[in-house]
């Protein structure tokens, strides 16, 4: 009962804004207070672990179990989502009751995904969230622009999405129940599909490479929503799929590897492109998929633990940080990087902002600093390669996250007083902003000796033994990270980091990932569609008309045979037929004629008389129609009553 | 008890779906013609789920609840009105209607009781959705894929008659009849 | 639930499609008479199958092929009203009179 009632109190929440839509200012309230009722709920939860089930058909039985790592999700969702709702009650106005509402299903949705213990709810689950995401997304539809990133954000993950139903299929073929739990009981092929069908929808979720586009497109959401959608919800989906089922496809050889691979690609890349952005949130999305990336590495180096952990920390500081973009593109009137920075003049956001930013780059003693150890030491465990790439991902991390600190909030210059700025942010805005820096601090207590089985317990993976040298490289290339934006920002190039344009616009639109889809996916398909339908106009087409030649050529040459043979008969007859015509003629024209002028005028009359049914209107034709069923029905009743009696 | 309750949701749908139906005619809203037609629907599939198929009465639903919403898009997309701001009132040779409408309730109406149908009820209901399945890939295999094949075709036939551009050029070329209005006046 | 009362109940739903069939001008209203026609088809269907024919499956199965006649109809129907839009502007049957004699 307590793992249903988590999903119908935002649900049920949302409906009861409904109901006050004539109350703006009631709207905020009460949705925080349910989101705080859904926060207790899972806490409970997370200790009572409860479960419900029903039979959806004899073979089939589904339900939802709070197990494993969805105990800490559920508290997670919710705490993350609460302070960003309040964030949004105090800032959104435009369709600020279709945005709360939609925010409070969103949630409940995402719940449901978390909380579901088969494929089949994770099913359901997974579609309501891609939909729901769709309609946050596009929230200012007026604007054709948004409308359309959110059908690209949309139809990406839908195709990862068809991942997940392959997946679905193959392991109740490989083993007759859609059981999370059965999926470690798969063997031989199956085990294959549903590893990449696994992998396809937990890329395309989380926006790894090759899917990771859309999530710049859905950066045409409000703020709200990015920070919802990239911390704890959609984004998380694919993480936290691959951490409650990585461990049992282990079976399948190839699959822990390609996430570890996927992860590090988009890593490298994700930072990269974070690291060029002019955009604030794009900056933010960059980085987005790269932390993801280093929890896939996390699976893939066989440390759900260490990926767990880093979907908690990266859950709070990206929240924070979105939240922090928000207050700069409301003050500044633009999202682009590079105007003035505000930190004099909001200088406890900026605070609040850069403690989000230590989170990201990893500096210790925040508690991301401890989960990207971990990772480290998991991957550094699996393969020298693995952790050599994750160094350099921590380079560049230091390197987009310290950048955006300084040309949003650090930088010299911009206004002085909080009365210079476009937008003041208020009291709930800093509220909320506060209590996700207060969340991302306290996670520190994550270094706390200790910490470590909790952890273990809380995601039921493992932690990898971590070597001496391991925090110190990582410090180094943190170090080395700041270093570099240290020397670039002297030298007055922090925007452009001093890169040609061309250079800077290629590798900020994802290293020409998008081009690359339209001409090595779009193009294809297009140019083999078109030659398909030439090969149906000239192949298939011409077969048809060579057999009307042909038809026609024998005919004609019927025709000419026929003609030879007969006309000598037709000679003889026509003296013949002759005589007897001078004599019938006068026969008929005196009897005949007669009659049929006669015959010709009534149907002549006729003809007049019925053109006039002709209307042209199809619904004469139906009443004409309808009576004429009508008699055919009755004649036939007639005649069946005559033949019985 | 058990036929009591039955025979009181018969009654329920069978006078909710008639009445819905009526309404369909008889409302400003082409988009509330629409729901209630889809409401119709409901109470009819309602009643073949009472009547032992299930199957039938929740695809009839299914299906139904689809089709009202292209129906909706074409009437948002074509029809003037589809909100019923004012009110609509469109019709043709009303009385002829009215009076085929009504013979032919009639008519059929008096069917039944006039003449005398067998009394086979179906012996097991509670199996009859299992039975179609095996009927559907058993016996009736070949006019189910029939089936599958005609709609296919339905398909393909309605996206091309309803594309704009056809392989060989456009729709409208060489079928545009001169306007019936002056132009300057059309409509659209 | 006798099966005269759903026969009668499938009458009037013929009955009332019938009517909009034949009296409504725009397409789409017309085709909602047609569906309610062959709506009251199926239920009466469904009522000699359940309570006339013995359950036989093949009745169902005439249900089946009932419904795929529907949805063809339907979006074929749908592609005329599209087409028919396009080149003529035409939404009530009273412009579409080139058939006249």
């Amino acid at each position: 009962m307590t793992a249903l009632s988590l999903l119908l109190v935002p649900l049920g929440a949302a409906g009861v804004l409904v109901l006050l839509r004539g109350k703006p200012s009631a709207l905020g309230p009460v949705g925080v207070a349910a989101l705080l009722a859904t926060l207790a709920l899972g806490a409970w939860a997370a200790v009572s672990e409860p479960t419900l089930g029903w039979d959806w058909s004899p073979a089939i039985h589904t339900g939802l179990a709070v197990e494993g790592f969805s105990r800490v999700m559920v508290v997670l969702v919710p705490a993350i989502a609460a302070p960003i709702f309040v964030y949004a009650a105090a800032t959104e106005e435009e369709g600020r009751l279709r945005l709360l509402a939609l925010m409070l299903v969103f949630t409940g949705a995402m719940l449901l995904l978390v909380t579901a213990a088969d494929f089949l709810m994770l099913l359901i689950a997974w579609e309501l969230v891609g939909a729901i995401s769709w309609a946050l997304i596009g929230h200012g539809w007026r604007d054709t622009e948004n409308a359309r990133s959110a059908a690209q954000a949309f139809v990406t993950t839908r195709v990862g999405d068809l991942g997940l139903y392959i997946a679905a299929g193959a392991l109740f073929a490989a083993t007759g129940s859609f059981s999370l739990a059965a999926v470690g009981g798969a063997g031989g092929w199956e085990v294959d599909v549903i590893a990449g069908g696994v992998l396809l929808a937990a890329a395309a979720k989380s926006a790894q490479v090759p899917f990771s586009p859309w999530l710049f497109a859905a950066m045409a959401g409000p703020t709200p929503v990015s920070a919802l959608l990239h911390s704890a919800t959609l984004v998380a989906a694919g993480a936290y799929l691959l951490i409650r089922i990585a461990p049992d496809l282990d079976a399948a050889g190839w699959f822990l590897p390609a996430v570890a691979a996927t992860g590090l690609v988009t890593a490298l890349a994700g930072g990269i492109v974070a690291s060029v952005q002019q955009h604030a949130k794009r900056a933010l999305a960059g980085s987005t998929s790269a932390q993801y990336g280093l929890m896939f590495v996390a699976v893939g180096a066989s440390s759900t633990a260490a990926a767990g952990g880093q979907l908690v920390t990266h859950a709070a500081f990206k929240s924070l940080l979105f939240l922090g973009a928000g207050v700069y593109i409301h003050a500044s009137g633009s999202p682009t990087l590079g105007g003035a920075p505000l930190g004099r003049a909001l200088p406890r956001i900026a605070a609040f902002s850069a403690v989000g930013v230590l989170a990201l780059a990893a500096v210790p003693p925040l508690g991301g600093a401890w989960t990207k150890e971990e990772i480290v030491a998991a991957a550094v465990d699996e393969s020298a390669w693995l952790g050599a790439g994750l160094f350099a991902a921590g380079f560049l991390t230091a390197l987009y996250a310290s950048r955006y600190q300084v040309l949003t909030f650090f930088g010299p210059g911009g206004p002085r007083h909080a009365a210079e700025l476009r937008h003041r942010p208020g009291t709930f805005e800093i509220g909320s902003i506060a209590a996700l820096a207060a969340f991302t601090l306290a996670l520190s207590l994550l270094w706390v000796p200790g910490a470590a089985t909790v952890v273990e317990d809380a995601t039921g993976g493992h932690l990898a033994p971590s070597a001496w040298w391991e925090p110190v490289a990582s410090i180094a290339s943190i170090a080395l990270g700041f270093g570099l934006v240290w020397a670039i920002w002297r030298r007055g190039a922090l925007t452009t980091l001093g890169l040609p344009v061309r250079l800077r616009e290629a590798a900020g639109d994802w290293l020409g990932l998008p081009t690359a889809t339209r001409l090595f996916v779009v193009a294809p398909v297009m140019v083999l569609s078109r030659l398909l339908a030439r090969l149906d106009d000239r192949v298939v087409d011409a077969g048809v008309r060579g057999v009307g030649w042909l038809a026609a050529a024998i005919s004609r040459l019927f025709s000419l045979r026929v003609e030879w043979s007969i006309d000598g008969l037709v000679r003889g007859a026509a003296a013949g037929t002759w005589r007897a015509a001078v004599g019938s003629r006068l026969a008929d024209e005196v009897g005949v004629d007669g009659a049929v002028e006669g015959a010709a005028r009534s149907v002549g009359f006729g003809g007049e008389q019925s053109r006039r049914l002709q209307t042209g209107l199809a619904h004469h034709y139906y009443v004409i129609a309808a009576v004429g069923l009508a008699a055919t029905v009755g004649a036939l009743a007639a005649f069946g009553l005559a033949k019985g009696s | 008890m058990n036929g009591l309750i039955t025979d009181g949701v018969f009654w329920l749908f069978a006078v909710g779906s008639v009445v819905t139906a009526f309404r369909v005619f008889r409302t400003d809203s082409m988009m509330r013609a629409a729901f209630f037609l889809l409401a119709s629907f409901a109470g009819v599939g309602g009643i073949l789920a009472l009547l032992g198929a299930e199957f039938l009465g929740m695809v009839l639903i299914l299906m139904m609840a689809g089709e009202m919403l292209v129906m909706a898009i074409v009437m948002v997309m074509f029809m003037m009105n589809p909100a019923g701001l004012n009110p609509m009132w469109m019709v043709h040779q009303h009385r002829v209607a009215v009076v085929a409408g009504a013979g032919s309730f009639l008519a059929l109406a008096s069917l039944p009781f006039v003449v005398d149908l067998p009394d086979r009820p179906a012996p097991r209901p509670e199996e009859a959705t299992a039975e179609l399945g095996t009927e559907l890939l058993g016996g009736s295999m070949l006019v189910f894929q029939t089936a599958g094949v005609t709609l296919l075709s339905a398909m393909i036939g309605a996206v091309v008659i309803a594309h704009r551009n056809g392989r060989f050029g456009e729709a409208e070329q060489g079928s545009l009849e001169p306007a019936l209005e002056p132009p300057g006046e059309e409509k659209g | 639930m006798t099966l005269e009362a759903v026969l009668v109940v499938a009458a009037a739903l013929f009955g009332i499609g019938l009517y909009g069939a034949l009296s409504q001008q725009s397409f789409v209203m017309l085709m909602m008479g047609l569906e309610l026609m062959i709506n009251g088809g199926i239920l009466a269907l469904a009522a000699l199958w359940s309570r006339s024919a013995g359950g036989n499956p093949q009745g169902q199965m005439l249900g089946v092929v009932f419904m795929t006649v529907m949805a063809a109809e339907m979006s074929l129907g749908f592609a005329l009203i599209t087409s028919v839009y396009r080149v003529r502007r035409a939404d009530i049957t009273e412009k579409l009179r080139r058939l006249k004699g």
